[in-house]
């Protein structure tokens, strides 16, 4: 079977929802086909650590946009249908869907495959252990986090933490576990780590840190009464017939310190593997990721490839790659400017954002290489900025609390502003004042 | 959530309005996103974080629906188009029996 060409996007997430949307504000009006494997109407994923972990949302509440629009935009949006393989010399591609095997044309093709979350080979099938990426790792994860008393996170990354984050605030016990010395060492400065660890553990999470996973184990909680390392576990043993299957088993976890934790539920959060390899089987230039310029092509010219799948060579030769809605939003804009011959949007500093109970931290720009630091505000007081300089520019800002410093920011970092130092650390002196 | 929905109004700046129903309980950004509202963008998904939902409510309006928390005062200070006494961001109300009937206005611009 066959289908007119036109633009063919794979994946309907943020970034391959926003090139459908974006070819169409642009005017384009040849077909748009959007493949997707999963089967859910694109949906928003943020919530998936907070407020569907708490409450479940359905898709009317996660949806990233209504059903009609796909429809009133002439979009064809084909979810269930697996992209198989690329082929760049006849411009199509197959997909898996309903047990056969469908082929669909492309003058343009967009991959927006994303990224999987990466998972702990000596966890694979035991019950009890996730991941948290995508609405179906949300679902199996949401049940399970629901019964579970006790939870030991491995990873403080961004998801591990708000997973943790909301996992408290719902009254369950927390082990993060990291094999670092300090929360994200590797994107912050010490003094933040150190509030975000100070914040956390006042909020009943607890960390091991310097420590590795050695083995997992799943135990059968009734037959070992005794190696509950949380006392709220061992209740009254009536309750536990009560409990679902996922309940009856606890994990075992033994650290490479020594240290053995038992927990009903175990959530790996240990960053994400890049979803590229449609693109290596088509020959596609891959580099860990799908290596793109900075309009979104790739070393094909008729296939554009955006979100967190890929990997960007700049104008001066570095590669970057970021996973984070902005991002994935600001790649398809573009690559949809580029198909329909207009201007690209004036590329902006990189900002992510996390929500973790308590802390509200708005990050833009994700240098590393700066030469000054600058505290604006008082970090005991929960609400504050890190000012990153390079050469007396501002290359990067961190907000804790602090979202009109967050949104001056952007501009500011964008243009790598030469933000006078002392006005920088005066809350009194508003940034957006120098916008 | 309850399955009762207000009727309520987006008033676009091309002058347009365009009329949805919104379940009691979900918040305005969502149901604005799920029936197509132009000029919501909504950047964050309605975590309170890009100030890109901003709606002015009418002064009708204002005596009744919950304040502005801190976090969201402080977004206000940094839309994009002008800040006026019925500014709000979208994604911090919920949609309540008292909004039955109402036109929201859609700012110009929203970052």
């Amino acid at each position: 079977m066959s289908h007119a060409a036109g633009t063919l996007i794979i994946g309907a997430s943020h970034a391959g929802v926003q090139v459908a949307a974006s070819l169409r504000d642009n005017g384009y009006h040849l077909p748009i086909t959007l493949l997707e494997a999963g089967t859910h109407l694109p949906y928003q994923r943020p919530p998936l650590s907070k407020a569907y972990l708490k409450e479940a949302l359905d898709n009317q509440r996660l949806a990233l946009r209504g059903e009609a629009f796909y429809q009133q935009k002439d979009i064809t949006l084909l979810l269930n249908h697996r992209a198989l393989q690329i082929d760049r010399q006849h411009q199509s591609v197959s997909a898996w869907h309903d047990n056969r095997e469908v082929t669909f044309h492309y003058d343009q093709l967009v991959i927006a495959t994303g990224a999987s979350a990466r998972t702990l080979p000596a966890a694979a099938g035991m019950p009890g252990v996730r991941v948290l990426r995508d609405l179906d790792d949300a679902i199996a994860l949401k049940a399970d986090f629901d019964a579970a008393q006790s939870i030991v996170v491995i990873g403080s990354g961004f998801i591990g933490l708000e997973v943790a984050s909301t996992a408290v605030s719902l009254g369950k016990q927390v082990t993060v576990v990291e094999h670092g010395s300090r929360i994200l060492s590797r994107l912050f400065p010490a003094q933040l780590s150190a509030f975000m660890q100070q914040t956390h553990e006042q909020n009943g999470v607890a960390f091991c840190f310097d420590t590795t996973v050695e083995r997992l184990t799943t135990q059968n909680r009734t037959q070992n009464p005794d190696t509950h390392s949380y006392p709220q576990n061992t209740q009254n043993p009536d309750t536990h017939k009560n409990n679902t299957n996922n309940r009856a088993h606890q994990t075992c976890l033994q650290l490479s310190n020594g240290q053995t934790l038992t927990a009903d539920l175990v959530v790996v959060g240990i960053g994400a593997t890049i979803n590229d390899q449609l693109a290596q089987d088509a020959g596609l230039a891959c580099q860990n990721g799908i290596l793109v310029d900075p309009g979104g092509c790739t070393s094909d010219p008729a296939v554009y490839a955006c979100g967190d799948c890929t990997i960007t060579t700049r104008a001066d030769g570095r590669t970057t790659h970021i996973e984070s809605i902005q991002n994935a939003l600001e790649q398809a804009k573009t690559v949809a400017a580029n198909i329909t011959g207009q201007p690209a949007p004036e590329p902006v500093a990189p900002w992510f954002w996390s929500d973790q109970k308590d802390i509200k931290l708005q990050m833009v720009g994700d240098a590393m290489d700066y030469d000054d630091l600058i505290v604006r505000g008082d970090i005991a007081s929960g609400k504050f900025s890190l000012l990153y300089y390079q050469n007396e520019r501002l290359i990067r800002v961190d907000s804790v609390n602090a979202a009109a410093d967050h949104l001056a920011a952007r501009k500011l970092v964008s243009q790598r502003f030469p933000l006078p130092k002392d006005a920088a650390a005066d809350t009194a002196v508003r940034l957006k004042s120098f916008t | 959530m309850s399955n009762a929905t207000i009727h309520i109004g987006f008033k676009l700046p091309d002058g347009n309005i365009q009329h949805i129903d919104a379940p009691l309980g979900q918040n305005i950004m969502q149901a604005a996103i799920v029936n197509n509202i132009d000029g919501i963008e909504a950047e964050c998904g309605g975590s309170c974080m890009c100030a890109t939902c901003h709606l002015y409510l009418p002064d009708s309006l204002l005596d009744s629906v919950t304040p502005a928390n801190d976090e969201e005062l402080e977004m206000l200070e940094e839309t994009a188009a002008e800040r006026r006494p019925g500014s709000r961001l979208s994604c911090q109300l919920l949609a309540t029996e008292a909004m039955a009937g109402v036109i929201f206005e859609v700012p110009e611009c929203q970052s």
